[in-house]
Parts: structure tokens; C-alpha cells; sequence
């Protein structure tokens, strides 16, 4: 139809009506209607279609087969492709409840404590039937914590968990270790690298990054690594691998974040094949104060060749001096790099590995160091050490309780001069705890290019025994024995000449009225108990006045000797060198611990108001007994099977209801387990019985009470012997407070007389 | 919460709750991190795998989340606890309604527009949000409330990846 044309001004013409058609069937048919029934009326009721539907679902693929309406014999049938099957029995709606999982982290531990920490295990090893077993293990939600803890990087969270604020060395220190998976970092000694090592090493932990991390560290550095990692990085679970092989077993078996060893043990560990297969591999490896002067001596890396890691970090005091010693220590950080570097010259070695460490010496480090640094360093003694001291302590307590009320403090003094002594060497030899430890701390000094002042109390027993010991680096000797004119040449040689690394001086001896602010370190091998005097000493070397490079001031301390005691007694009375104002004079301190304390609390004499054996309870009788060989040969006529009858007749004597033997009895003696019923649990004591004709030394009463202790259910212990016991054992017995009681020969007769047994 | 008030702020516990979704959130687990009031940690504890099927999707429909939060995480690792939290923070808002079945402050930490944080107190207890700000150590007011959250998001999915705990049966 042709469109309306209207012109502007016109009139369009009228539309015609349109065409009008009826509709066909325009009734709309009734349907059927229903009632729909009331929500209380229907009936859910599960479908169920016991029979395969093949359905064709066209479109939406995604819909479920709740969605499909099926309509049987109507004009619509849906095709889909996927078989439906449904029963009520096959579905499970409910989400059900899970299991959760969790841990209870202990505290930190960070309350000041006078006594050097026990060397740190991840769990508490525990003999039982016989063999060492774990407990205590960490589970993996402990094993979560160092991620839980507050960032020890984040600049909100890193003061509620370090102890102090790090310096800014080595935050640039941490930061060079975690953007390198191999790195060296070489500062001077004392400047804080194991530190910053120990806390980059934290972080790495708290992102996830590792898992298990290994620090391998000398001897004398196992107490210092785990007190760092105790400060410094809190919530890392530790284990120390040292003991018998048995224990070291357990050590890596057992979960830990981190393991500390030394080269030593772990060379034997791989050797007998301790530590292998997937127990190889760390996530980290971190080699402390490593030693990188005349390493192409050494078998280095040796059977750091067996371990495998992803991260290789080294801590030095020095940068390797030679191309050699170069290549090999990057043939354990990085064995892939030292292609190509036969022949090489220094400058080019050290060009080679530049990015890969940092070196800062502590004149560049001089604004941000504190003047003056000090650090104790406690020591276990030797094996052989440890006796000795065990018989020098047990005469000198011996002599001062046969002074009694006679006792001066001259007698405390040369007692204490004895002990610190056999501190210092091992008898016969140069050798001892603390000559180790002194040993790599120079090693480390001289490697950096400084100077060190060591100072003994003794000349014979400390500055002439250690000149030896000393002489590769360079070693002067300053002590009373020193001429008064010779002592200038020498305080000069150490002074200007660049190759005299260490002043050997003995305590007392005057250095003339020049500073010798050359040494940077200074060293005290042994020392007088009063702090005073060390300090003295150290402001002859340093005055006050001198603003010079800073001073790292090291104390030997041993463990588990006097030393403990005495640390802590001065600890309680804020006589800690640390906590002594400077320019105290000795004589202001010389009371401070009286003789009681001396005596009672730290040498520990007996016969004064110390601890009392635990009596075996006064026997009933005629009193009469044999005389001591009679004795002994009465009892050594006893077999095994009867002496540990015998044993446990005793027991139940003295009131522990069962008697249980370890294992068989041998010839020479065994164990048995006796408890009682007791106020609060039960009293359960470990029973060691000896058949000998000898007296029973320390040895074995230390060895029993360690087994002891390591049972874990036991409150105290009982030594039996057929002879006696020596009077270091018996002393040992009254220091353990009545948790070790003795039982000697004729007392073990005049019992089992009683009984009737004889 | 008078006894809490009453307590010194250096001596209150503070509980994290928090959930961390896997696979497109598909799998969800919970943590729960109670810390002193430096926020050093005293306890943790993770949940199992939680994995809705479809089925269970659909039948549960919107009440799904909630069951979820409250009935599958919130009430087992609050009852988990061997510490008595002064305070319980959330960061999702469903955990609110565990305040209608625990006997301590719950409190919800939500952002505002400004980038600020503010805490919210279900419905019925909204002085317990004044309340709780107050228990808070000061170094928690501010955006450092929200750092102990990603700790418990950084360890719940250490512990998925090292598959702690049961997976669930859905």
C-alpha cells in the first residue's frame, strides 16, 4: 500500500471502515480443576526410577538432574544424554562435622635464667623396656609455629619477638642471605653475623620457604648457636645431635625444624649410616664460623658432599686468602661456579664469586657497634677433664669441710684457683674444653687481620701453656716473669708489627700507661670471681676516654662445675660483669658474697648445713656384725639370681610393695624397678646392684642417675654394692638432694642379717 | 567481660577465627589462633578438609555458608581451646552468629571505606564492641589487627599443603 502522501496545508482524505470477519469456535473450553492441597497435606516423597532413563539434555549442559522434568506418553519428550540414577540409599546430604587439630605452643622460655641452658632437643628422649624412645615429639601444628609467631622482619611485629632491635648491618646482612640461595657473609668477628644468619634463617621458616634446616658449627659453638636460635628465633623446635650413637639416632629421627651438629658427629653418623636417605637433604644448610684459612689442608667439604639442600649459607670472620681456599669453599656453596678456576689469580676468584658474599670489617661497622661487647661463653668440659675436676672438687671440699669454722677466705681463694685449673687443660696435655674454644675464636680473629689480648690469673698453669698452643697466629707473652724493661719492646711489636695477632698476658701485669687499642678482642681465658677485676684489667687495655674501634670482650665459663654456681650467685646479686657500673674497684666488691655462700651455695661442703643423704632406716638387731672381709666374702659367695633376691628383699624392707627385676641378672650386678604407693602417685625408684670387690667410684652413680633421668617415671634412685663406695660418690650422692641413696656392703649385710638372710 | 575490662591488657588472650578457601572454593578449612597480648602465639588449631558436593550445595542452599562457618568450624575449634580467650575476632561476617552459641565476645573486624578497620558486634550485643575495643592492646587498634589473620591464612595453607588432618566425608 502506497505510503499517505499529506502536502503541508492540504487535508488527507477519510480512511474507509476496514473488513469485519466472525471468528470461528470462539468458546474457550472448560478444564478440570482441583483443589490444591494444603502445605500439611503433601507428602515428599522420593523419587525413585529403578529403571536406566537414557535422557538427550539439549542446551544447557550444566543443569543437574534435579532440573530434568520427564513426562511419560505427553506430546514433550526431552532427550539427554546422561543416565540418571537415584535412590534414596545412594545420597547423603548431610555435610558432616570434621576433625580438628591442634597444639598448645609452650612459652618461649625467655625468663632470665643464671644457669647456661641445656643443650636443646625437639622431644624428650625416655628409656623404656630397655631402649630409648621419643616423647613429646612435635606434631605437624607444632611444627606450623615459626609461622605463627610475629614477623621477626616486620617493621610492627619484629620488637615483640626479637630481643633487641637489629642494627642496620645486619638487616642488610638478612637481606643479602635471603636474596641468595648461596652466599658467604665474612664480617669480623663479633659483629653480630650469626645473629643476622639465625634470624634470615627464622624468616625463611615463618614464608614457608623451608621446612628443615641443618647448622653445622664447631664443639665449642653448639651452646652459643642454641642460645642465639633460643633469643633470636623463638618457635623454631631445635635439636642438638650429640650423645651416644643411640641417642643421635633418635636426634634424626626425630621431627625438629632445626639441627645443629658438629663436623665431627655428623661425619661418623653418615659414616655408620645414622643419617641416610631422605634424612640427607635439608631445605637449608648453614655452615658456622667457618674456618676458610688453609682449606685446601683440610678434606673440605668432605661429607657435606653426602648432605643435599637448596640453600647454602656460610658465616666466616674472614674471606678466604687464597684462589684455593676460594674453590674450595664453593665447592660445597656453589659447586657449579668454580669451573674454570684452576690457576686463577685472587683478585680474580674473589671477582668471580663477588656476588655472592658480603664483607664488612668493624671500623666500617664502628657507628653502629656498642664499644664495648661482652660475651660469656659456656664450655663443657672433656671427658677426661670432667674427671679430674670431679677429684679436684671432691678433695678441696674434703679439706675446706676439715677446716670448718677455721676456713678463711685465702682457703676459698686457693680452692678455686685449683678447680679453675683443671678448667683450663686436660691433665698431661694442651688440650681442654677451653682450649678449643679459645683455638677457633683466634683462628677466626687473626684470619680477619686483628689483634687479640688473651689473659690468664696463672702464669705457669695459663700464659706458658697457652704460648704453644698459640704460636701459628702469632703470639706475644706478657707475665710476671717478664722482665719490667722488656715489657715496652713487646707491648711495641704487638703494637706496630702487622704478623703478632694474639698478646698472651697474664692478669695483674701492668701494660705501662699506653692504651693498647690495637686489640680489638680481648679474651679471658680464666678469671678471678670478682668482675672487678676483669674490668680493671680491661680499662687498663681500653680506657674509658678512647673512642676507638669497639671491643668484643669473651668470658670462658664451664658448665656443670662450680662455675654454674658462681654465676649464678653473682647473677642473683647483679654482680654480672655486664651489670657492674664501669670504674668499680675491686675492693668494692670484695664482701658482696660472704663465706656461707662461698661454702653452702657454690662449692657446696658438705657437713654444713648442706643437703643429708637419704639414711637407710636404723636396722633393729644385735648390732653384732662380721668384720669386712668376712663381709665380703659372704656376700661375694652370692650368685646372681640370690644377690637380686636379696636385693629385693631389701626393697620391700624398706617399703616399696613391688619389686620388678630389668631384664636378667648378670655376674657383676643389675637393675630393678621398686615402688610404693605414695601421698599424690606413685614413688618409683630405679635400683642398680653391683657385685664387686672394689669400690664403687662416680662413674657409675652418675651414670645411674642420667639413666634416671631418662626413665622419666622414677622420683629418685638406689646404688647397692657388696663393697663400698668411693668419697667422690658418696659426695656426689649428698649434692643430688636424696634423690640417690647408697647402699654399701655392710649395710646391705646387716639388713639381710636382720631378715635372717644370714 | 567485666573480669576481662578488669584484667590488665598485657595479661588478656586474644582468639583469631578465620577461614581460607582452596580450589575456587571448593574446599574450605578453618583456623583458630589464640595469642597474648602481643600477639605470640599460645594455641592453634585447623580444621579438616570441608568439601560440599553439589548435592549438598544445592540442598543446603543459602544456609549452606552459615552451617559451614558456625557449625563446622566455629563451634569445634572454639571447643577445641584449652585457653579461655577474653575475645574472639573474626574476619568473615558469618562467624558473627557464633556470639548466639559461645559465652564470649565475638566481633567482627571490617574494613571501611577509608581503609580504616572498625569492629561490629552481632545484633543484641553491641556494647560488647565498645567493650572489646577496649580489651584490645593499643598496638592492635589500627591496621595491625588485621596481621595475625594472615598468619592463620599463611598456616592453614602450609597445613593443606602438608594435608593435616582428615579429609572430610561429603
Amino acid at each position: 500500500m502506497s505510503p499517505v502522501v499529506v502536502e503541508p496545508g492540504k487535508r488527507s482524505a477519510r480512511m474507509k471502515p476496514a473488513p469485519v470477519f466472525p471468528a470461528k469456535n470462539p468458546q474457550i473450553r472448560p478444564t478440570s480443576t482441583h483443589r490444591f492441597p494444603p502445605g500439611n497435606e503433601l507428602k515428599p516423597h522420593a523419587l525413585t526410577v529403578t529403571e536406566q532413563l537414557d535422557v538427550l539434555m539439549l542446551g544447557q549442559s550444566s543443569a543437574s538432574p534435579w532440573d530434568v522434568r520427564i513426562v511419560r506418553d505427553g506430546p514433550y519428550e526431552l532427550p539427554c544424554v546422561f543416565g540418571i540414577e537415584s535412590g534414596p540409599e545412594q545420597v547423603d546430604p548431610e555435610l558432616l562435622p570434621v576433625r580438628t587439630m591442634g597444639a598448645v605452643f609452650a612459652p618461649s622460655g625467655d625468663e632470665k635464667s643464671f644457669r647456661p641452658k641445656r643443650l636443646p632437643r625437639s622431644y624428650k628422649p625416655v628409656r623404656k623396656d630397655g631402649g630409648l624412645s621419643a616423647e613429646q615429639v612435635p606434631g605437624p601444628i607444632d611444627l606450623l609455629r615459626p609461622g605463627l609467631e610475629p614477623s621477626v622482619l616486620g617493621s610492627d611485629t619484629a620488637d615483640l619477638i626479637l630481643p633487641k632491635e637489629l642494627r642496620s648491618a645486619q638487616i642488610e646482612a638478612i637481606n643479602a642471605l635471603l636474596g641468595h640461595d648461596v652466599f658467604l657473609l665474612a664480617d669480623d668477628p663479633g659483629t653480630g653475623k650469626t645473629v643476622a644468619a639465625c634470624v634470615a634463617l627464622m624468616n625463611q621458616f615463618q614464608q614457608h620457604q623451608i621446612r628443615r634446616a641443618l647448622i653445622m658449627c664447631h664443639e665449642t659453638g653448639l651452646r652459643s648457636i642454641a642460645r642465639i636460635l633460643a633469643c633470636w628465633t623463638p618457635g623454631l623446635s631445635v635439636t642438638t645431635v650429640t650423645g651416644n650413637p643411640e641417642l643421635r639416632k633418635l636426634d634424626w629421627a626425630t621431627p625438629a625444624h632445626v639441627y645443629i651438629v658438629t663436623e665431627e658427629t655428623l661425619r661418623i653418623d653418615l659414616e655408620q649410616g645414622v643419617l641416610e636417605g631422605d634424612a640427607l637433604h635439608f631445605d637449608l644448610i648453614l655452615l658456622d664460623d667457618v674456618q676458610v684459612t688453609g682449606l685446601r689442608f683440610r678434606d673440605f667439604p668432605g661429607v657435606l658432599d653426602q648432605l643435599s639442600s637448596d640453600i647454602r649459607w656460610a658465616v666466616a670472620g674472614a674471606l678466604p686468602e687464597s684462589p684455593e681456599d676460594w674453590t674450595g669453599l664453593f665447592r660445597f656453596l656453589a659447586p657449579e661456579e668454580i669451573g674454570g678456576t684452576a690457576g686463577i689469580s685472587l683478585m680474580d676468584v674473589k671477582q668471580r664469586f663477588e656476588k655472592y658474599f658480603l664483607r664488612r670489617t668493624k671500623e666500617q661497622m664502628r657507628s653502629e657497634l656498642p664499644p664495648r661487647n661482652r660475651e660469656v661463653l659456656w664450655l663443657d668440659l672433656t671427658d677426661l677433664q670432667a674427671k679430674r675436676y670431679e677429684e679436684v672438687l671432691a678433695e678441696e671440699r674434703h679439706r675446706l669441710a676439715q677446716l670448718g669454722e677455721a676456713v678463711q677466705p685465702s682457703h676459698i681463694e686457693t680452692a678455686l684457683n685449683r678447680l679453675q685449673i683443671a678448667n683450663n687443660f686436660a691433665p698431661g696435655v694442651l688440650d681442654g674444653a677451653k682450649v678449643r674454644a679459645l683455638v677457633d675464636l683466634i683462628e677466626q680473629i687473626s684470619a680477619s687481620g686483628a689483634k687479640a689480648v688473651v689473659f690468664s690469673q696463672f702464669r705457669e698453669e695459663g700464659v706458658a701453656r697457652l704460648h704453644p698452643v698459640l704460636e701459628p697466629y702469632g703470639v706475644l707473652k706478657l707475665d710476671s716473669a717478664e722482665p719490667e724493661d722488656q715489657h715496652q719492646r713487646i707491648l711495641s711489636a704487638f703494637r706496630e708489627q702487622g704478623h703478632w695477632h694474639v698478646l698472651l698476658l697474664e692478669t695483674g701485669v701492668a701494660v705501662a700507661e699506653d692504651a693498647l687499642v690495637e686489640a680489638t678482642y680481648i679474651i679471658h681465658f680464666d678469671h678471678h670471681w670478682n668482675p672487678a677485676e676483669r674490668m680493671k684489667a680491661e680499662l687498663r687495655l681500653h680506657p674509658l676516654i678512647f673512642r676507638a674501634v669497639p671491643v668484643n670482650i669473651y668470658e670462658f665459663w664451664t658448665a656443670g662445675t662450680v662455675d654454674e654456681e658462681l654465676y649464678r650467685v653473682l647473677g642473683e646479686k647483679n654482680l654480672l660483669p655486664g651489670e657492674v657500673p664501669e670504674g668499680t674497684r675491686p675492693t668494692d666488691l670484695e664482701g658482696r658474697i660472704t663465706l656461707d655462700e662461698w661454702m653452702d651455695a657454690i662449692l657446696q661442703v658438705p657437713g654444713r648445713e648442706g643437703p643429708e643423704r637419704v639414711a637407710i632406716p636404723d636396722a633393729k638387731g644385735t648390732g653384732i656384725l662380721p668384720g669386712t672381709a668376712v663381709l665380703r666374702s659372704k656376700l661375694s659367695e652370692l650368685s646372681a639370681d640370690t644377690l637380686m633376691a636379696a636385693v629385693e628383699t631389701l626393697m620391700k624392707a624398706l617399703g616399696y610393695q613391688d619389686v620388678e627385676p630389668i631384664g636378667e641378672p648378670g655376674e657383676q650386678g643389675g637393675y630393678v624397678l621398686a615402688w610404693q604407693d605414695a601421698q599424690g602417685g606413685v614413688d618409683r625408684v630405679l635400683v642398680n646392684y653391683m657385685a664387686s670387690n672394689k669400690n664403687v667410684g662416680i662413674a657409675s652413680a652418675r651414670s645411674l642417675m642420667e639413666e634416671m633421668h631418662a626413665r622419666g617415671d622414677c622420683t629418685g634412685a638406689y646404688l647397692i654394692t657388696t663393697s663400698d663406695f668411693t668419697t667422690a660418690c658418696r659426695n656426689f650422692a649428698d649434692e643430688t638432694e636424696g634423690q640417690l641413696a647408697l647402699v654399701s656392703g655392710s649395710e646391705l649385710y646387716r639388713h639381710l642379717h636382720i631378715l635372717g638372710q644370714f | 567481660m567485666t573480669d576481662s575490662i578488669e584484667k590488665p591488657v598485657e595479661d588478656r588472650t586474644i582468639c583469631f577465627l578465620d577461614l581460607t578457601k582452596f580450589e575456587q572454593g571448593e574446599i574450605i578449612r578453618g583456623g583458630c589462633l589464640v595469642t597474648d597480648a602481643l600477639t605470640r602465639p599460645i594455641e592453634f588449631w585447623v580444621s579438616g578438609v570441608i568439601k560440599p558436593s553439589s548435592i549438598q550445595k544445592i540442598l543446603y542452599g543459602d544456609t549452606l555458608q552459615e552451617y559451614i562457618s558456625i557449625d563446622l568450624i566455629g563451634v569445634p575449634l572454639l571447643e577445641s581451646l584449652e585457653a579461655s580467650p577474653e575475645l574472639i575476632l573474626v574476619r568473615e561476617a558469618e562467624f558473627l552468629k557464633l556470639r548466639q552459641r559461645v559465652d564470649m565476645p565475638v566481633l567482627w573486624v571490617r574494613a571501611t571505606v577509608d581503609g580504616q578497620y572498625v569492629l561490629q558486634a552481632l545484633p543484641g550485643y553491641e556494647n560488647e564492641a565498645e567493650a572489646g575495643r577496649e580489651i584490645l592492646p593499643r598496638r592492635l587498634r589500627g591496621r595491625n589487627i588485621v596481621e595475625p589473620f594472615l598468619r592463620i591464612r599463611s598456616a592453614v595453607e602450609e597445613a593443606h599443603q602438608l594435608s593435616v588432618g582428615e579429609q572430610t566425608r561429603s
